[in-house]
């Protein structure tokens, strides 16, 4: 299964629109950065794929609260997740 | 042709340097015997459109480094079909000489298939 990772906002890039269209049954979707704006639970972005991970940190520097459905993670996890995952596909 | 590394190429060309990028990488890596798959997707079906003319605004024609491709030994290239279809592009009007233009309706079953994939 693939993991995908979005870091741009989805407000002002078509990166996770791209991503949620290409995306497999199963693959994973990480937000980091700008992206984790989609994983606030007012976000306005439409419901995420089960399976869609936050890096914590990047939440935390921008004041967003992530929603329940979506798992918080630290760098640890994600070096887990690339490794679990093949292959890493980046949308920016 | 290589089932392990694809690059997925997403970006306009001249807008930013994204587009111009990723095809020397392809070339380069072409040029080692390691030539990836290549997939257009997005907006980075705009870099197959035919007539381009950026000679006004200095930059090199980037279809025209496309037709270097199949010297390199890329003779097949996957375009996304809903990309073309989005942006209103006909299937005929994105021929690259001596490339086959194989169109893709699952990219994301193009892209399980491989171990690594660069985007650009």
């Amino acid at each position: 299964m693939a993991l995908h990772i979005v870091n741009r906002s989805p407000y002002r890039s078509s990166a996770l629109r791209d991503c949620l269209n290409t995306m497999a049954e199963g693959d994973a979707l990480l937000l980091i950065e700008d992206g984790v704006y989609a994983a606030s639970a007012s976000a306005q972005a439409g419901a995420m794929p089960a399976g869609t991970y936050c890096l914590g940190a990047d939440a935390d520097a921008r004041g967003v609260s992530v929603s329940d459905a979506i798992a918080r993670i630290d760098d640890a996890r994600w070096v887990a997740l690339c490794v679990e995952h093949t292959p890493v596909v980046s949308w920016f | 042709m290589s089932t392990h590394t694809l690059a997925l190429c997403r970006q306009a060309p001249y807008g930013s340097a994204l587009a111009r990028e990723g095809l020397e990488a392809v070339l380069a890596a072409a040029a080692m015997d390691q030539a990836p798959d290549v997939l257009f997707l997005g907006d980075g079906v705009f870099q197959l459109t035919a007539d381009q003319a950026p000679q006004e605004i200095g930059q090199k024609s980037l279809y025209r480094n496309l037709q270097a491709l199949p010297m390199f030994g890329v003779e097949r290239i996957y375009v996304c079909r809903q990309s073309l279809a989005d942006r209103g592009i006909s299937t005929e009007s994105i021929a690259v000489p001596g490339i086959e233009v194989e169109l893709v309706t699952d990219p994301g079953a193009l892209l399980a298939r491989y171990q690594h994939v660069l985007s650009f």
